[in-house]
């Protein structure tokens, strides 16, 4: 990722709504390093859902939120050419 | 139903699984089908009044109310028609989708991976056979000839002897190219449902091609000794099998939409038509005459036929219906144990594919009562209203009380509902915070007096202000949690990804 964007500063971080064991189970096995956040109070359902379509899933779910905390991309798609180029859009990249 | 990607580890690289998922679900980060239940748009407007809703799909509002509700059929007694018997987990992680009652104390369950066999007797699985993605999706038992067979979607149909405990899978047939649907077994013979290739006719022991019945689709199927029901995209047709290697069609009748599965017995059919409710199609001779047109709370994608009763798996409920006063009606609805997706019935006892579950249901069809059927949660975001439906499924009349918590209202409080009748209820959430609000329904649903219908509440649309958010927060290399803010990031660009960590 921080090879796909530059130009800006960018805090990227994933979320579970999964129990702490669960969650660093799969960070420990896996090996992967990013901060992940405990959803626990399912902030994930505070999306609108109009927006959304359908799908209740907690994942996949991709949440861009802007310098002034506005929310930018939303999406219960997982594409990751979509979130680089909106990403890199948003980092004046 | 939307099929949302497979990529939740975006920034792991995780790779797509292209698969589809069946019908109803949806492929989660975890690589897994889940269920996803079908949620009534809550910013669609009110259907105007529209026909009397026992002969449409599920209306949101069936009009006027009546000025005195019919009592209940003489010929029952108010109570609760379903009782639950059991739902079983096995060791294993199975997702089950299709069953086969077997009418010895067994019934065949087919699994997304897999198969398994239930003992109705000590409710406990005998047998789990796991073999990865190779999906059951639909199966039947021909019990005179001692033969089950699951279809596959894309591969052959598989063959049980059910002589054994466990069956053993004996064989496999494919005298076609090409997917399949719904299997149906009489006779000695199978029906295989091929899409646009028809229906194939076959010999169930050595697999070899009888007939082609040649339909423009065929989805679902139904089979007796001597007739062939076939249904599909828009069309049911029936078929005389007095010589086999020669069906001819005998009648026709048109579908509002694709069936799913299909059930037949004595010259009555019953038809599973997804979101469209369930059909009892009865055979008179040279003409098909529906019996009913029944909605269901929830996509209707099995059927059963078990005498004069009916069942249906509708995702979040099993149905139960008779025929009362000469007429096919529900007599009532129970809760899924998990996610109701097929059934099968015998001697009163059902036995359903509830996805992670297999469950038993006993039926009591001397009784019925009122059946509230509602959504089983709402979004909803607090920019606007929304409106929801209120059905009575049963053959009673409701009363129905609705009460908010904070921040939410809703329109009218107090509901009254007839057999058969749906009503519109608004739902305002502007007052309330982000999250999971409720709204407590009381009604004289004998099974489910009071329920707490969740309602989620949304505001972090795109271009809104997104919430204060203070998570605990796993960092790679520290055993304890540590506390993450989105305000100590303000200025930066945030991107936060959900996933399953399995």
């Amino acid at each position: 990722m921080s090879d796909a964007i530059s130009g800006g500063r960018l805090t990227a971080v994933l979320a579970s709504p999964d129990p702490e064991p669960t969650v660093r189970t799969f960070l420990e096995e896996h090996e992967v390093p990013m901060t992940t956040l405990l959803d626990t109070g399912g902030v994930y359902r505070s999306y609108d859902r109009d927006e959304l379509g359908e799908s209740e899933a907690p994942y996949p779910l991709h949440v861009v939120i802007d310098g002034e905390g506005v929310v930018r991309y939303l999406s219960t798609e997982s594409d990751p050419a979509e979130v680089v180029a909106e990403l890199t859009r948003l980092l004046g990249g | 139903m939307r099929v949302a990607s497979r990529c939740a580890l975006l920034l792991l690289g995780t790779s797509c699984a292209p698969d589809p998922c069946p019908p109803g679900s949806t492929r989660w980060a975890d690589d897994l089908c889940h269920l996803v239940p079908e949620v009534p748009d809550p910013a669609a407007p009110p259907a105007p009044d529209s026909a009397p809703p026992r002969d449409t799909g599920s209306p949101l509002d069936s009009g006027e109310a009546a000025a005195d509700c019919a009592p209940l059929p003489a010929s029952l007694v108010h109570g609760d028609p379903i009782t639950p018997v059991a739902s079983v987990e096995t060791d294993v992680f199975m997702e089950y989708l299709d069953v086969a009652h077997l009418g010895d104390g067994r019934a065949l369950l087919g699994a997304n991976n897999g198969w398994s066999v239930l003992d109705l007797s000590t409710h406990t699985f005998s047998h789990v056979e796991h073999v990865g993605a190779r999906s059951v999706y639909r199966l039947a038992a021909d019990l005179p000839a001692g033969l089950a067979y699951g279809g596959t979607q894309s591969r052959a149909l598989y063959v049980w002897d059910l002589a054994d405990d466990p069956p053993v899978l004996i064989g496999e047939h494919r005298p076609w190219v090409g997917w399949h649907g719904d299997v149906a077994a009489a006779g000695g013979r199978v029906l295989v449902a091929a899409g646009d290739e028809g229906a194939f006719l076959l010999d169930g022991r050595s697999g070899s091609l009888l007939s082609t019945l040649a339909e423009p689709t065929a989805t679902a199927v139904a089979l007796t000794d001597t007739r062939a029901w076939v249904a599909g995209q828009d069309t049911l047709a029936l078929y005389d099998l007095t010589d086999p290697t020669r069906p001819y069609r005998t009648a026709t009748l048109a579908l509002p939409t694709r069936a799913v599965d299909a059930d037949a017995h004595d010259g009555r059919l019953v038809l599973a038509l997804g979101g469209h409710g369930v059909m009892v199609v009865d055979d008179l001779g040279d003409t098909l005459a529906v019996a009913a047109h029944l909605s269901t709370d929830g996509p209707a994608y099995g059927v059963a036929l078990d005498g004069d009763r009916f069942w249906a798996a509708t995702w979040g409920q099993v149905s139960l219906g008779a025929t009362v006063d000469g007429v096919p009606q529900w007599l009532g609805d129970e809760p899924a144990g998990s996610i109701a997706l097929g059934v099968d019935a015998a001697d009163g006892t059902a036995v359903v594919a509830d996805w992670l579950l297999g469950s038993v249901l006993q039926s009591d069809r001397t009784r019925s009562s009122g059946e509230l059927r509602l959504p089983d949660q709402l979004h909803v975001s607090s920019a606007h209203p929304a409106v929801f439906s209120l059905e009575n499924g049963g053959l009673e009349a409701l009363e129905v009380r609705l009460e908010p918590t904070a921040g939410l209202t809703v329109e009218p409080e107090v509901v009254e509902l007839c057999p058969g009748e749906s009503r519109v209820v608004s739902l305002d959430a502007g007052a309330a915070d982000p999250g999971v609000a409720h709204v407590a329904v009381r009604s004289g649903d004998v099974d489910e007096p009071e329920i707490s219908l969740a309602v989620a509440v949304g505001t972090g649309g795109v271009g809104s202000v997104h919430r204060e958010v203070t998570l605990p927060a796993v960092v790679a290399g520290r055993s304890e949690t540590e506390v993450w803010s989105l305000a100590d990031h303000a200025g930066e660009l945030v991107y936060i990804a959900w996933f399953a960590p399995s």
